[in-house]
């Protein structure tokens, strides 16, 4: 009994259809790419690929609970933006700045969940409005790309640990494993109640709001400890670095499984959807296709994996009247 | 007695009504914008400047019809910008810079983007993919598309009739904007008036009883985003005739800036309210702003943050008065 | 002794008053009913006593302690449970997820306390002693599982009063037996229940006192200790009007027997209609201006048969005759333009278009007619939606009103009036008077009769058995997809349609009541 039903999780878990996604494209890669497994390339991969699959996370949380975060890539820009203007050489400047982009990141998180979840304004419209002021400050700060992150700081995220485990990895390991313990907390269902079914949640006495605004502020972890990376990896600040990572996590999370009308998907999946797109950019690298292609490929998977996303729903009940 | 109660209520209720109308509220603040424009810069509001100042809010005003029709009928559609953008470049092919070529560039540029909105509206309505994802994934294909052909460098060039219309005018009114109002009349008798207009708020109002009325709304929406893909083709025509050579990505400004037009023009996001003069009242208003902003000098990054802030206004408002 | 005290309770929203004197006493071990038209303020009522919503004026005591407003919580404080109409389930959750929703255990750690969780949602089922399994996923499940689960999450906060609101909806005969047996079992546990119910027949059967809204008002409190469990008691209450009378007059005036069809051609003939899983095999036939119903239990495919015959599912699995000639019917446009029509049982969500005007929503269905010019012709169109809004006795006879500021029988008017002015042939009803109270819903069948006399003819599904005696000339049975029975005139009775939608003896049904 208990396998079976196993079994039937796993057919119906809405992650399956990424996971073999992934399975195929490394296939792929590994076939164009002869050193795809060395470890030499297998750190450079996660040293690109980390920060994506961070937002990833950040955006599918958000999606979770029924919304979405268009604001994303600019809340990089302005964390990276910042990072780079007041990072100084001193150790205990680099532990500041780094608390002050988190500091930074959960205030915005406070500002579009303050929008949404207690003025009850449109996720889309909310955070569409955050992306554009938020990139406004980072021009603001920075018109054009400079500053100053000290060698230490960005040498530590090009390193490995243990000489076998790279640091971006590292660093991923940590993401999975917060999102491990918190996914054994109340807050995690809520999540899950609010962005499935959020009359029923209230009936059943959650706290809506409280919940999406805390859906916000975890996701804002995500986004800055994707920020930290991304600066380390460009040891600069520009205030455009963030532009494509917004697209880029909702297309992530929509090719691990998230559903956009909520309250389905893990976290797990969309990790696996930055993964996909990252390796993506390789495949067609090393196929010797024009970067022209990239675009036009990342909308052909996304549309392919929306389409089998929703076959299943399809082959469902009919809605009847 | 009670008079004077009353005549309080009265008013109160009198101007609850007028700033409701979305419409008029939309006018004024266009009114207001130049005005503000006029006392900072003498001039702005001189014949000359208003008239360019309305001829670029055209080329916004013809995306965001494109947008309108979606929203009104529930939906939302990310790719205008690239459907433009590959209008450009296909109507710049397709003329060569010969007037010969211009009734057949007006058939075949619209087609092209009447089929991927046709695509777009199968995968909306036939597969059930949600709006928002099905456009967005749709951009990136057509913008890839787009960059296929053209290699990075678009050919083509308009023809010296067409770059009259768009950088023309009679009595001192440029045709682009003759042509709008043209646009914006029929537009809207066809929204209020027609049978087809009619059909289209209640599948956007509500898709089931219109369904249960008799309409194939599965077709009728999926045509929807055609129509929504050939205006914004046809969009990137108009626009190449301004621009007079073919440039890429010439949409991605309009994308969002169609949506936030169609939200102050009063349309419902929900789908099944709205009307296209707000829309376009929206358009100028947006475009108005911008140039003043520009006109001021200031930086992107100041414009960025003022917009920005405008939309969030926007939001606040608009949630507001659903919530009444 | 009183466990719940609820003393002239107000409530306005907004403009609207709801409650203006509400009054309900509750002892404890009893089951108090709560009855009234739609728009009396039942749910109202029962929303204030949970806590849910802050009256405007009243006051609660429970155990004799005064309630404060103020602090929601108090339900969970006095162990009160209430079972929604509207369903608080998470569909994409499982069973047991759900009946922990919002409670959910944390150790010391924080994390959730799945094991315990899980061990009380399967004795929870057991309890009730249904078939679900606690790992299936809501949505899943059919609609009155869902209302068991539902009533199972709010049993396993261990209530000492329970309201249930509506909670029989969706529930078919034998499930209701079953939940009264439930309710039965708490009774001698020395829990109280607050009853609320459509149902007349269910009400006189479970409660042991009976309070009746009307207007926001409480106008009557039946003891059924002291007097006879007869619905004709209950019926002027609710109306507020000597109105059994007619009630019992239209029972009698419906039935037309099968003789007086005899010379009349038949409007609609079916022939072998067969939905994989739904149905097997329907075939009848219906004469001009016969109301004929589908009764028996909820679900059998009743509502199948009448979104076949609509186009709506887009395919007649089957063959349709009307007025003697074959058609084909694949899409709704097809039915319509055949002069059949649908009136949907959720009006708000199936029959309007609630931010558009009246006339905008009578006109709706007459823009996918094959003569509808292109350019509509406003002035011919709203002067006949004044005849319609006259036929339909709408009250303010305004065409440009919002359908959403309407009552909500008049928004029920406006989803029959926009067929009207098509010349139905033939109209399929589906359960259109569900959840409506008993003044509208007999203006709406007055409607009904009177298209019938005219010579509609009419396919009438109701889950109430009610409305199938009191205005049909025959009631066939449907039974796992078949028609089982055909019951005609004088013998549609309650004990008749009862039996044969379980396939037993209607001899058997009396017995077993005495």
């Amino acid at each position: 009994m208990n396998i079976k039903r196993g079994l039937k999780e796993i057919y119906q878990n809405p992650s399956l259809p990424s996971f073999l996604i992934l399975v195929g494209i490394i296939t792929v890669n590994a076939i164009l790419q002869p050193t795809f497994f060395t470890y030499r390339a297998f750190k450079l991969n996660f040293l690109t690929f980390t920060p994506l699959i961070l937002v990833s996370i950040a955006q599918a949380i958000i999606i979770i609970v029924g919304g979405v975060d268009l604001s994303i890539g600019a809340s990089i820009s302005l964390l990276t933006v910042l990072m780079a203007s007041i990072m100084k050489d001193s150790f205990s400047s680099i532990i500041l700045t780094v608390v002050c982009a988190f500091g930074l990141a959960l205030l915005i998180s406070l500002f579009n969940g303050f929008f949404i979840s207690y003025i009850e304004a449109p996720p889309l419209l909310v955070t569409y409005g955050t992306w554009i002021i938020l990139f406004g400050i980072a021009l603001f700060i920075m018109p054009t790309p400079g500053g100053h992150i000290p060698k230490p700081f960005y040498q530590a995220y090009r390193g490995d640990v243990l000489h076998i485990i790279p640091v971006p990895v590292l660093i991923l390991i940590i993401a999975l494993l917060i999102w491990f313990v918190i996914s054994k907390l109340r807050i995690y269902k809520h999540i899950y109640a609010v962005g499935g079914n959020a009359e029923a949640a209230r009936a059943s006495g959650i706290n809506v709001s409280l919940t999406k605004l805390k859906a916000f502020l975890l996701s804002g972890i995500f986004v800055a400890l994707a920020a930290v990376c991304v600066v380390s990896q460009t040891a600069t600040g520009d205030a455009r670095c963030g532009l494509g990572y917004t697209l880029n996590s909702v297309a992530a999370s929509i090719i691990g499984g998230i559903s956009f009308s909520g309250g389905k998907g893990s976290v797990a999946g969309a990790m696996m959807g930055g993964l996909i797109l990252g390796l993506l950019v390789n495949v067609l690298y090393f196929a010797n296709i024009t970067s022209f292609y990239q675009e036009f490929m990342k909308g052909l998977i996304l549309v392919v994996s929306l389409t089998i996303g929703v076959i299943p729903k399809l082959r469902g009940e009919r809605s009847t009247v | 007695m009670h008079n004077a109660g009353s005549n309080a209520i009265l008013s109160k209720i009198f101007l609850k009504n007028v700033l409701s109308n979305r419409l008029f509220v939309a006018i004024v603040a266009v009114f207001l914008l130049f005005v503000f424009g006029e006392i900072i810069f003498p001039g702005f509001m001189s014949f000359t400047h208003i008239v360019s100042v309305l001829r670029l809010s055209v080329f916004l005003g013809i995306v965001a019809l494109g947008q309108a029709l979606v929203v009104i009928s529930g939906g939302i559609d990310l790719s205008v910008g690239s459907l433009l953008s590959l209008g450009v470049v296909f109507s710049a092919y397709f003329l060569r810079g010969e007037n010969i070529n211009i009734p057949e560039t007006l058939v075949i540029v619209p087609l092209i983007g009447f089929t991927i909105g046709l695509i777009s509206g199968v995968g909306i309505s036939y597969i059930g993919i949600p709006p928002l994802i099905m456009t967005l994934a749709m951009a990136s294909v057509i913008g890839g598309t787009s960059l296929i052909i053209t290699k990075g460098f678009p050919t083509g060039n308009a023809p010296p009739l067409l770059e009259t219309i768009g950088s023309g005018k009679i009595f001192n009114i440029p045709y682009l904007i003759l042509l709008w109002g043209v646009i914006i009349a029929i537009v809207t008798l066809i929204l209020k008036r027609t049978k087809w207009g009619n059909i289209l708020y209640g599948v956007g109002a509500n898709s089931l009883t219109a369904e249960l009325s008799g309409i194939n709304t599965k077709r009728f929406r999926m045509y929807i985003y055609g129509i929504c893909g050939a205006i914004s083709a046809f969009a990137g025509l108009l626009l190449l005739s301004y621009t007079g050579t073919p440039y890429l990505n010439l949409g991605a400004p309009y994308i969002m800036p169609s949506i936030a037009a169609v939200v102050i023009g009063g349309v419902s996001l929900a789908g099944g309210s709205g009307d296209y003069l707000g829309v376009a009242t929206g358009c100028i208003f947006l475009t108005i702003l911008t140039s003043i902003l520009v006109a001021l000098q200031t930086t992107e990054a100041v414009r960025q943050i003022v917009y920005g802030s405008l939309i969030l206004i926007l939001v606040v408002a608009h949630a507001r008065r659903g919530r009444e | 002794m009183n466990i719940l005290e609820a003393k002239h309770i107000k409530k306005t929203f907004g403009g609207v008053v709801a409650l203006t004197d509400a009054n309900l006493n509750l002892e404890e071990g009893e089951v108090c009913g709560l009855v009234g038209a739609n728009g009396s303020g039942k749910t109202t009522f029962a929303r204030v006593i949970s806590g849910l919503l802050m009256p405007d004026g009243g006051d609660l005591y429970i155990y004799g302690s005064k309630v404060n407003f103020k602090s929601h919580l108090y339900a969970e404080k006095f162990k009160m449970a209430m079972v929604h109409q509207n369903l608080t389930l998470v569909p994409e959750m499982t069973v047991w997820e759900n009946i922990d929703l919002g409670r959910e255990g944390i150790n010391r750690f924080g994390f959730l306390e799945k094991i315990k969780a899980i061990e009380k949602a399967r004795k929870m089922i057991n309890d009730l002693s249904v078939s679900i399994s606690i790992y299936e996923k809501v949505v899943n499940l059919s609609p009155a599982k869902k209302q068991l689960v539902e009533i199972a999450k709010a049993l396993s906060k261990k209530p000492k009063i329970l309201i249930l609101d509506e909670s029989t909806a969706s529930l078919g005969f034998n499930q209701v037996e079953k939940l009264f047996g439930i309710i039965e079992g708490l009774k001698r546990e020395g829990v109280s229940v607050i009853f609320i119910s459509h149902r007349i027949w269910e009400v006189t059967k479970i409660c042991d006192r009976l309070v009746t809204l009307r207007d926001g008002k409480t106008v009557g409190i039946i003891d059924f200790g002291k007097q006879k469990r007869d619905e004709r008691l209950i019926i002027p209450l609710i109306t507020g009007t000597k109105d059994d009378l007619s009630y019992a007059e239209t029972k009698k005036g419906k039935k037309r027997s099968l003789k007086s069809f005899e010379e009349v051609d038949n409007s609609l003939e079916v022939e072998n209609i067969f939905l994989k899983g739904k149905l097997k095999n329907i075939s009848f036939k219906i004469r001009k201006g016969e109301i004929v119903g589908l009764g028996g239990l909820q679900g059998q495919g009743q509502e199948e048969i009448l979104l076949i015959l609509s186009g709506f599912f887009r395919n007649s699995y089957g063959k349709i005759k009307i007025d003697g000639k074959y058609v084909n019917i694949k899409c709704t446009r097809d039915a319509i333009r055949k002069g059949m029509f649908l009136v949907p049982g959720d009006k708000q969500k199936e029959g309007l278009f609630l931010p558009h005007s009246v006339f905008a929503n009578l006109v709706y269905p007459k823009l996918s007619l094959k003569n509808q010019k292109f350019i509509l012709p406003l002035r011919k169109l709203k002067k006949e939606a004044d005849e319609v809004i006259d036929i339909i006795s709408l009250v303010p006879a305004d065409q440009n009103m919002i359908a959403s500021n309407l009552s909500g029988g008049n928004q029920q008017k406006i989803v029959v009036g926009k067929w009207l002015s098509l010349s139905p042939k033939i109209l399929l009803l589906n359960d259109p008077a569900k959840g409506v109270d008993v003044e509208t819903r007999s203006t709406f069948y007055k409607i009904i009769s009177n298209l019938a006399q005219k010579g509609t003819s009419v396919l009438l599904y109701a889950s109430d058995n009610e409305e199938l005696i009191s205005n049909c000339d025959r009631v066939f049975i449907i039974f796992e997809g078949s028609i089982v029975d055909e019951i005609c005139g004088e013998s549609i009775c309650e004990e008749h349609i009862v039996a044969s939608s379980f396939r037993i003896n209607s001899d058997e049904i009396s017995e077993g009541k005495k």
